[in-house]
């Protein structure tokens, strides 16, 4: 009895414990998924998940003032390319050029960190392209042109800048060789890597000069000297050769493993310069580098990288930028030589200990696939705007395997989540269902704003319009056309012409009239989007007979050369993009060669323009817009938009640079609907000494014969009837890839022979239409 | 009396952590989707049942509500009937009885991309399936895009569960007492009357669970459907998942939520008037 009683107390407050105990449990386990559910701010603003770098100075979120800021250093009126940047013993700074008055060189001097600039004449050096110099530290100069075969002669400019000519012999006497890059060290000796990626040391005073390092047969790409140690770059990483003991080299598993990460640090070195380049730390043992993630600092045989600079900040992150030198001037200033886009630039990065440490505003740039153009842009904008960090993020690689399917998914949680972007590249998306849901905000004051300072091309800027809003603008566009002789320009008025003119031209001949490389899919494309732009109808379905028509003259033309077309430049190029551009699938060496009587497809710059024209000196071809009596078409690229939801006004003031001149004037990555940047571009290329430099065009086919043609400025009435041309396009073609990617797997069938047309025509629009059903 | 009410707690206890699960991750998300259902997709205005409307009237949502219920009310029918016609087989079969249970449930192992790579290689244009079409001298075709798509994904569905459905109809059947028989037999009942006097009625209870796991399970098709032949298939086999599917990525949140209470509604709907009707035959 005893027993019974006392026992069931204590069990009823074993059990009260145990049930508090349960409960706080929970109570806790609750709070825990609610509070890994939460927002959270502590996310990585750059978007990187880089376990070994630590940001110090960058990206938003962070506290506290004190950043490196870029400044542009001002050299002398007469700079134009640079060749070497250099800091000597007694810490000057010196730079070698060429003027803008071509094939002539200097050494620019600075004994109180670029302020003041001595601009000292290269006497001696014959007027030829020049494109490697180096520095040692005493002040003296090596100057080196290419070779001829394997040997070379070197001038060299000693410190009281006298010149003296060094002849030189490149290892592998009967064949050809070139130095490809030189840098003196710390004692005086210049080193060099030449064709074959070996490391050499040079002997001026003897002509000779001999394999220096064992790199066990890995070619080298490029090299820094960092103190006593040489820092080789190759395919697969990086060796560190000590200079002194010149034993066997050493790994740097940091840098190794940011090689193995980028492949694109490891890329030969150019003419121009080098993806990476390197210069001593402030501290024993340390490493400063630069590349196109920012500029980095390292303790030899660490473990973790400090970011200094975070180059989306600045024209680090450019896209385009090629790396010639960088210098620590000391530990609050460093400066880097760089070719940014074809710009050659001293950057200065200085400390300043009053700048914000992260700008306090950020705004997200989303588009589907990578673009190099938008990535300046972003650079533009965040020079001008320091205080706002432009988050950049690209929907689709081609490394993590995501689909179109699963980047959508992704954009559409942010979205429904508030965290979705500011500004959205259209390109690709859904835009007629953002619009109709609310998701852009009209952008017409921005569109009118450029169109009143710099004009934009009408018909584009027309044809934008919805219900009288813009939501959507092409920055830049393409469009198809068609080359071959007048007669075939003529027929090509229609995809029915054409395929009707490419049937005749077959009869009777052997020869090929459509090029090899349009495969199937390369086919549907380039027709798909020169016809595309007229098949929706008012009540939002495909227009049954354009569709017919437009398969039924794909399997015609497809047809006439069916055989032998193993290469598909579509299936090669997975999406059809590269780098963000719509791949210009006109290519005139087929034309060039006999092999086709005709090229059509997407002209994708004024560059392309103008290799098509300079192709004409051996194809005496001409061209003209392709179905262009059925619908004038343009094939937009990098149409912007803004979300309502946004940060508007900053997501604008991105537009307006976006949009304007300045960013447009590139004649790469499509044509600018910016009329100031267009005009401008068609005037350079009617009138540009650059083409000079643009040389000639050579290429040999496998039964090695050879063809070349040099590259001519455009004619006045060449660039009159292009922009002709370009004032007619009226409609967008569909940009929408689930349309697109449902009509080229279905047109794949009918070309093949798999499925007849009429089967085709019903299995698209069955399912494109149910795709418009859903956004009904 | 405070004894039961301290079982209850206990009982409480244990069931906490599983139904604050069910709470965070079904049923508060599910009250979100409710909310949803009546405001805009951007913006969160009140559209009222504007979204239901749009629903309704919409014609892929409509095609996908027409292809479930044709694919349910084929595959659900044909499956219990198949599945208890073979655990009928098996229920008198010892020897074999257990290798034969798990020959089939190896559909039920196989990965879904493994599934899917099958369906390729049988279905494809130069698939297996048209190789022995082909020597048969007849036409090959697209099977996953043509007519025959649907009658592919009926016969995946049942390839997959019946194995399942199997077993659960087995354990029902062995679990009726073999004395019940043998009484029967005594008394001059023939295999049919048995059938329909004793094994009847004594799985009622495990047809109720089979039905509604099956009715479930049909949904999951959608999965092998989808990997096959993409977001468009054939329109014979364009599910209710596909269109939510869709809809997701085009942002279409606000009808996706609207589509949503009203399949979960008809869904409820069914599972209860299934109750019901178990429960009024006395189960």
């Amino acid at each position: 009895m005893r027993k019974n009683s006392t026992t069931k107390p204590a069990f009823g407050i074993v059990l009260r414990m145990w049930e508090s105990k349960a409960l706080c449990l929970l109570f806790v386990l609750v709070l825990a998924v609610c509070t890994g559910c939460s927002k959270g701010d502590n996310s990585n603003k750059g978007g990187e998940d880089n376990k070994e770098t630590t940001q110090l100075n960058a990206g938003v979120g962070g506290k506290g003032n004190g950043r490196f800021l870029e400044s542009e250093v001002v050299l002398p009126g007469k700079t134009g390319r640079i060749l070497t940047l250099a800091k000597l013993k007694d810490g000057s700074l010196e730079v070698v050029t060429e003027g803008k008055e071509e094939k002539s060189y200097y050494i620019l001097k600075s004994n109180d960190q670029g302020k003041h600039w001595e601009e000292i004449p290269i006497k001696g050096v014959p007027k030829t392209h020049i494109p490697y110099a180096a520095v040692s530290p005493d002040g003296s100069v090596a100057m080196i042109p290419y070779a001829k075969k394997s040997s070379l002669e070197i001038y060299f400019v000693d410190a009281k800048r006298k010149t003296n000519q060094f002849g030189l012999q490149l290892p592998g006497n009967e064949e050809k060789n070139q130095i490809r890059q030189a840098a003196y060290d710390k004692k005086g000796t210049l080193f060099a890597r030449d064709l074959k990626g070996s490391l050499l040391a040079v002997d001026l005073k003897k002509g000779t000069c001999k394999v220096v390092f064992d790199t066990n047969g890995i070619q080298v790409n490029y090299f820094g000297i960092v103190g006593n140690e040489m820092l080789a770059v190759h395919d697969k990483g990086i060796q560190i050769f000590n200079m002194e003991k010149k034993d066997v080299p050493e790994s740097e598993i940091v840098l190794d493993d940011l090689i193995k990460k980028d492949k694109k640090l490891a890329s030969s070195s150019l003419d121009s310069g080098a993806p990476m380049v390197f210069s001593e730390g402030t501290e024993d043992g340390g490493i400063v580098f630069a590349n196109g993630n920012g500029l980095f600092h390292f303790n030899r045989g660490g473990s973790v990288t400090e970011q200094l600079v975070d180059a989306s900040l600045t024209s680090l992150g450019s896209g385009g930028i090629v790396l010639l030198d960088l210098v620590t001037v000391d530990q609050n200033n460093f400066w880097v030589a760089a070719n940014d886009n074809g710009e050659y630039k001293l950057l200065q990065y200085s400390y300043d200990s009053n700048a914000a440490s992260v700008p306090n505003k950020e705004i997200t740039v989303y588009a589907l696939d990578e673009s190099s153009f938008l990535r300046k842009v972003v650079n533009m904008f965040q020079k001008q705007h320091p205080d706002t960090y432009v988050k950049l993020e690209f929907g689709l690689s081609d490394d993590d395997g995501v689909t179109l399917e699963d980047a959508l998914s992704v954009l559409s949680t942010n979205i429904l989540a508030d965290k979705g972007p500011d500004v959205l590249i259209l390109d690709g998306l859904p835009v007629d269902s953002y619009i109709k849901k609310g998701i852009l905000s009209d952008i017409s004051d921005v569109v009118e704003e450029i169109d009143e300072s710099d004009g934009l091309l009408p018909k584009i800027k027309e044809s934008s319009k919805n219900n009288g809003k813009i939501y959507a603008f092409p920055v830049r566009f393409l469009l198809s056309v068609i080359e071959g002789d007048s007669e075939t320009i003529k027929s090509a008025g229609s995809l029915s012409g054409l395929a009707e003119r490419a049937v005749k031209l077959k009869k009777g001949s052997d020869q090929g009239v459509i090029p090899e490389s349009k495969g199937t899919l390369t086919l549907l494309r380039d027709l798909y989007y020169a016809d595309s732009a007229s098949w929706m109808t008012e009540d939002n379905t495909i227009d049954k007979k354009a569709l017919t028509d437009y398969l039924s003259s794909a399997k015609q033309i497809y047809d006439v050369d069916s055989n032998g077309k193993e290469h598909d430049f579509h299936t090669k190029m997975g999406s059809g993009t590269i780098d963000g551009v719509k791949v210009g699938t006109l290519t005139d060496s087929e034309l060039i060669e006999g092999n086709s009587k005709m090229s059509m497809g997407t002209l994708v710059d004024f560059w392309s323009l103008q290799n098509m024209v300079s192709s004409w000196q051996l194809t005496k071809s001409d061209y003209g817009l392709l179905n262009h009596e059925k619908v004038k078409s343009y094939i937009p690229y990098l149409s912007v938009g803004v979300t309502e939801s946004g940060n508007k006004e900053a997501a604008k003031e991105f537009l307006k640079i976006l949009l304007g001149k300045k960013a447009n004037n590139s004649p790469q990555n499509g044509f600018p609907s910016n009329k100031a940047a267009f005009d401008l571009l068609c005037k350079e290329k009617m009138d540009s000494k650059a083409v000079k430099d643009d040389g000639s065009i050579s290429f040999s086919t496998e039964d090695e014969k050879n063809y070349n043609f040099n590259m001519v400025n455009l004619t006045k009435q060449q660039i009159d009837q292009f922009t002709t041309f370009v004032e007619s396009l009226e409609k967008p073609a569909m940009d929408n890839r689930i349309i697109l990617d449902i009509v080229l797997e279905q047109g794949d069938k009918l070309l093949l022979g798999e499925q007849n047309l009429k089967d085709t025509v019903d299995t698209i629009l069955k399912k494109v239409n149910l795709y418009l059903a859903e956004n009904n | 009396m405070a004894n039961r009410t301290k079982r209850d707690r206990i009982g409480w206890l244990f069931v906490l952590p599983s139904l604050a699960g069910v709470m965070i991750f079904y049923l508060v998300p599910f009250v979100d989707v409710v909310r949803r259902s009546f405001r805009q997709a951007v913006g969160g205005g009140f559209a009222g049942l504007e979204n239901y409307r749009q629903v309704l009237l919409n014609k892929a949502f409509i095609l996908a509500i027409g292809n479930t219920v044709r694919f349910v009310s084929i595959c659900l029918p044909l499956l219990l009937l198949l599945s208890l016609g073979v655990a009928l087989l098996l229920q008198n079969q010892k020897r074999y009885r257990e290798v034969m249970k798990s020959a089939y449930l190896v559909p039920l192992a196989i990965p879904a991309t493994s599934v899917v790579l099958l369906w390729q290689l049988l279905f494809d244009n130069n698939g297996f399936l048209n190789g022995i079409v082909s020597l048969f001298h007849i036409e090959s075709r697209d099977w996953m895009n043509d007519g025959t798509a649907f009658g592919v994904l009926v016969f995946s569905y049942i390839w997959k569960n019946l194995g399942y459905d199997v077993v659960l109809w087995l354990s029902g059947l062995l679990g009726i007492p073999v004395s019940i028989y043998e009484a029967a037999k005594v008394d001059g009942a023939g295999p049919i009357n048995t059938f329909f006097y004793i094994t009847i009625p004594n799985i009622k209870p495990v047809a109720f669970t089979i039905v509604i796991l099956s009715f479930l399970n049909s949904f999951k098709v959608f999965r092998e459907a989808y990997l096959v032949a993409g977001n468009y298939p054939h329109e014979s086999i364009y599910l209710l998942q596909h269109v939510f599917n869709n809809w997701f990525s085009e942002l279409s949140i606000d009808k996706m939520a609207a589509g949503s209470v009203l399949l979960c509604t008809v869904v409820a709907l069914l599972v209860l008037l299934l109750q019901r009707s178990w429960d009024k035959s006395g189960v």
